[in-house]
């Protein structure tokens, strides 16, 4: 970037987002991803020489939530829990498991899973150690299963593990506490009732090397969730000492390449090597991560040469397109999170599929990626996005061109040139999403003659309207915990807890019941894309875009490994295999 | 004067509880709670919400919440954040309060030697250059959006001299050393304060300047420099330090705009953060901490009446 340029670029381009950002700045995304094939990246050169100074400095969205596995769930927290900690599995940059602390990937060949697929052995490997040196034994990892279903924990994660208590209504054991303490119940009591009503788990270390997990019903994915945060070890004597605060950084113990050495809240965070560890030892001797919400400012400590790595925002983007040696630093990578409208099923006229297709049908998708979000994402007509299994490029293709067939539909429905249609858009106050539902109104008055009104209301205000139904189209997604479909389609079953606009389907709920149990991948895979049609066709929610992940990556960061599974920061996944090689002064 | 304190002091405590009602009320009426900020795509299930809503005790009706909160708060426990999960507020707002503090008095600083001799300049050079250029600045100050100057500085300084780090790093505040960091942010922060300062101290020196007194002065041949600083600033002080208390308690209880660009921990950026997210111990504990700085920040400003003008009595 040359000096004279930046001054009215800068003030253009990073001044305005600023106001954006700072109104976006508590929006949590859910999780962020990464296609494993990135579109452009620097290429590693073969043999690197690495530099005297080994820090990564990086910029983090915000400030984690917690840095206690079992607790976590933004993507801020686990962009770092991935880097301090190992579970018994990693995801590869293929998005296929691997091994980590267990010596193979279990499966029905090597005995690892029962041929009836509810139990699954993990052998781990011989001498693995905490940061702190100690021994880490199998125990550790019954712990982190047990703290899921703690009452009090947040458990929005303990869902996906449900197939590992036993069957009982753990909800219940919360409510019997509560009445418990209306009754006056000593906090001894209450303790003692903690432990009778907690869902007994069926989890067990026969040894200190060998951990079991019996299933209630065959899980295909099980896998895929072995591999995630939930399930990372922990010290339950740590936790016991220290309380809730255990997860600072003078009293934090994890076993990943590297450690929590430095956590000044809200400010930065510092991760040194794990010396313990028991892969290969990182090249990097530490990792800094700022916290600076500010796309604008990230973007300028960038050009400063004080960030290694940055995420770009929408005006940022524009800057890099428009300067040739910052495009040589861009890499930009499809993310596995689909975003699109949920219409409300419960609205009278959005209960005609007619409407619904109309209004999937009349937009120009293309026109809102391209223009409107400057080519930030990429426009979409399925629900399972590209790079996972079960993305059908054919799905929605009914929806590409719609807009004459979608004034069609709504003449069919009683709406002739759109009159007599009230539309009513909920949309959370953030610059994206305001954007958005400007589009979208312009979008369906002018291709369709729909009167559409938008409802702006800040997170929480937004999250209780859209429970208690007081719209009739939201702007939302879905960004994937595990790349397997099995994370996405159950979401629109009947009854299933995130089915906003109470879908219902009997086939599809049959296909997605169906492919839960197969153990046959392929015809498993080809049950969801079959189910995955129907939601389509059906439009409880029709595709937007896919998520896109935009970034600049300084020359000297070599081996860095963009992934779909990475949290909020480029290659944060496989942050042991960078290496700091030319860095300029 | 020491019943005087103490008075005030009681009524503070009285304001105080007055605003922690108001303000548990409102925070409970408004639609959404803490556990459904936290993600717009994945509300909790309704059966997490519940055991999650009884785990923390918030399905008592609010009343109940409210004593509780208050049997609580005279032990001096602020509760946990919900956002930052079990971090006592306590804890959570001395480590955010400490940087504010310094950032706020550093800006502070800003605006008293700033603000003040440029109005002084100002209205001793009444409508030369001087004053015409002081004008200048103060409107210009005023006027632009504190997150364009703030832009603007890092610029100048980050990037064209390359005087400071865009980010202003971690430890602000822990060292003598890591003070100088502080001084963009602290500019940007006091610009607009320091140029209503200025225009306040240029008016009321003004005012002043045309006093019989300050006659008196310039006829027994005291220097124009004395006549100005010692018998006419001193009383042209009063309406700006009626104006500085709340200036500073505005400048030490953080600013979330300049907290952001410049990556600065403070107590601005966790207050705002605070509503959005429903993070009702931490919404309570910036309110009190906002109620209870202003009011000691207007006491300390009575108080200095007397000092200034011996005529003033306080009863």
């Amino acid at each position: 970037m040359t000096m004279m340029r930046l001054p009215i670029r800068g003030v253009m381009g990073v001044v305005f987002p600023a106001i954006l950002m700072i109104l976006t700045a508590c929006q949590s995304d859910s999780s962020a991803t990464g296609s494993p094939v990135p579109e452009a990246t620097p290429t590693p050169t073969a043999a690197v020489q690495a530099d005297a100074v080994q820090t990564l400095r990086v910029n983090l969205p915000g400030e984690p939530q917690t840095l206690d596995p079992q607790r976590s769930t933004d993507s801020v927290s686990n962009t770092i829990l991935r880097s301090i900690y190992s579970g018994l599995l990693r995801v590869g940059p293929d998005l296929t498991v691997q091994p980590d602390l267990a010596m193979e990937v279990p499966t029905v060949e090597n005995g690892g899973i029962s041929a009836d697929g509810l139990t699954y052995t993990f052998r781990l490997r011989e001498g693995l150690k905490w940061s702190d040196g100690t021994p880490l034994v199998a125990g550790a990892l019954v712990d982190s299963a047990r703290r899921l279903f703690e009452p009090g924990a947040t458990g929005r994660y303990a869902d996906f593990y449900r197939v590992l208590a036993s069957p009982g209504p753990d909800g219940d054991a919360n409510l019997a506490v509560r009445a418990a303490r209306r009754a006056g119940a000593t906090a001894d009591e209450l303790l003692a009732l903690e432990a009778l009503v907690q869902p007994s788990l069926r989890v067990e270390a026969p040894d200190d090397r060998t951990v079991v997990y019996h299933l209630n019903t065959s899980t295909p994915v099980f896998l895929q969730l072995a591999a995630m945060w939930p399930l990372y070890p922990v010290r339950q004597d740590v936790i016991t000492a220290h309380g809730a605060q255990w997860p600072e950084a003078a009293t934090h113990i994890s076993n990943g390449p590297f450690r929590l050495a430095e956590w000044q809240h809200g400010e930065r965070i510092e991760l040194v090597r794990n010396e313990h560890w028991h892969g290969e030892a990182p090249t990097l001797d530490s990792i800094h991560y700022s916290m600076v919400g500010e796309a604008g400012v990230a973007m300028l400590a960038y050009g400063n040469n004080e960030l290694d790595i940055v995420t770009l925002g929408p005006a940022e983007l524009v800057q890099v397109r428009d300067d040739l040696a910052l495009r040589e630093e861009f890499i930009a990578y499809a993310q596995l999170s689909t975003v699109g409208l949920y219409f409300n099923l419960g609205d009278e006229d959005l209960s005609d599929v007619r409407v619904r297709r109309a209004l999937a049908g009349g937009l120009d998708r293309n026109e809102y990626a391209e223009v409107v979000r400057e080519g930030a994402v990429l426009p979409a007509y399925g629900w399972v996005p590209p790079g996972m299994p079960g993305h059908d490029p054919e799905v929605g293709s009914q929806y590409r061109d719609g807009v004459a067939a979608a004034q069609a539909l709504l003449t069919e429905a009683g709406f002739p040139g759109g009159a007599g249609l009230t539309v009513t858009i909920l949309s959370v106050d953030t610059s994206t999403s305001n954007l958005t539902s400007q589009w979208l109104q312009q979008q369906w008055e002018r291709n369709l003659g729909v009167t559409v009104v938008i409802e702006t209301r800040d997170t929480a205000t937004f999250v209780a309207d859209r429970l208690a139904g007081n719209y009739s189209v939201v702007v939302g997604g879905w960004g994937a915990d595990y790349p397997d479909p099995q994370n996405w389609l159950p979401l629109f079953q009947a009854g299933g807890a995130f089915n906003a606009g109470d879908f219902r389907n009997e086939e599809f709920d049959r296909l997605v019941d169906e492919a839960a149990l197969e153990l046959d991948n392929e015809r498993r895979i080809q049950l969801y894309v079959d189910a995955q049609r129907i939601l389509i066709e059906e439009a409880p929610f029709t595709p937007l875009y896919y998520g896109r992940r935009n970034a600049l990556v300084k020359p000297w960061v070599t081996g860095l490994l963009p992934s779909s599974m990475e949290g909020e920061i480029p290659g944060a996944l496989y942050f042991d295999r960078v290496v700091i090689s030319g860095r300029a002064p | 004067m020491a019943r005087y304190i103490a008075a005030r002091l009681l009524w503070t405590v009285v304001t105080l509880f007055a605003l922690a009602a108001i303000t548990f009320a409102l925070m409970h009426r408004v639609p959404g709670g803490p556990f459904d900020a936290a993600s717009v795509d994945r509300p909790l299930p309704a059966a997490v919400l519940e055991a999650q809503q009884a785990y923390y005790g918030l399905d008592d009706p609010v009343p109940v919440q409210f004593g509780r909160y208050l049997g609580h708060l005279v032990r001096g426990n602020l509760g946990v954040s919900f956002a930052q999960q079990g971090r006592p507020v306590t804890d959570l707002m001395l480590d955010k309060m400490w940087p504010s503090l310094l950032l706020g008095l550093m800006a502070f600083g800003v605006v008293v030697g700033g603000g003040v001799p440029l109005g002084v300049l100002a209205a001793t050079h009444r409508g030369r250059a001087v004053d015409t250029v002081a004008l200048g600045v103060a409107t210009a100050l005023a006027a632009v959006p504190s997150f364009v100057l703030a832009f603007v500085l890092l610029l100048i300084f980050s990037v064209w001299l390359g005087w400071t780090p865009v980010f202003m790093g971690a430890g602000f505040g822990e060292s003598l050393s890591s003070l100088p960091r502080g001084i963009v942010p602290a500019i940007a922060l006091g610009a607009p304060a320091m140029a209503l300062i200025s225009r306040i101290t240029r008016a009321s020196m003004l005012e002043a300047l045309e006093q019989d007194y300050v006659r008196t002065a310039r006829a027994k041949g005291l220097s124009p420099l004395a006549v100005t600083l010692r018998h006419a600033l001193r009383n042209a002080l009063i309406p700006v330090v009626t104006v500085l208390g709340p200036v500073l308690a505005g400048l030490i209880t953080g600013s979330i705009i300049i907290e952001s660009i410049f990556g600065v921990p403070g107590i601005g950026s966790a207050f705002i953060t605070s509503v959005t997210a429903r993070d009702y111990g931490v919404i309570m504990g910036t309110t009190l901490l906002y109620g209870a700085v202003i009011m000691l920040v207007n006491l300390a400003v009575d108080l200095a009446y007397p000092v200034l003008d011996p005529r003033v009595t306080l009863r």
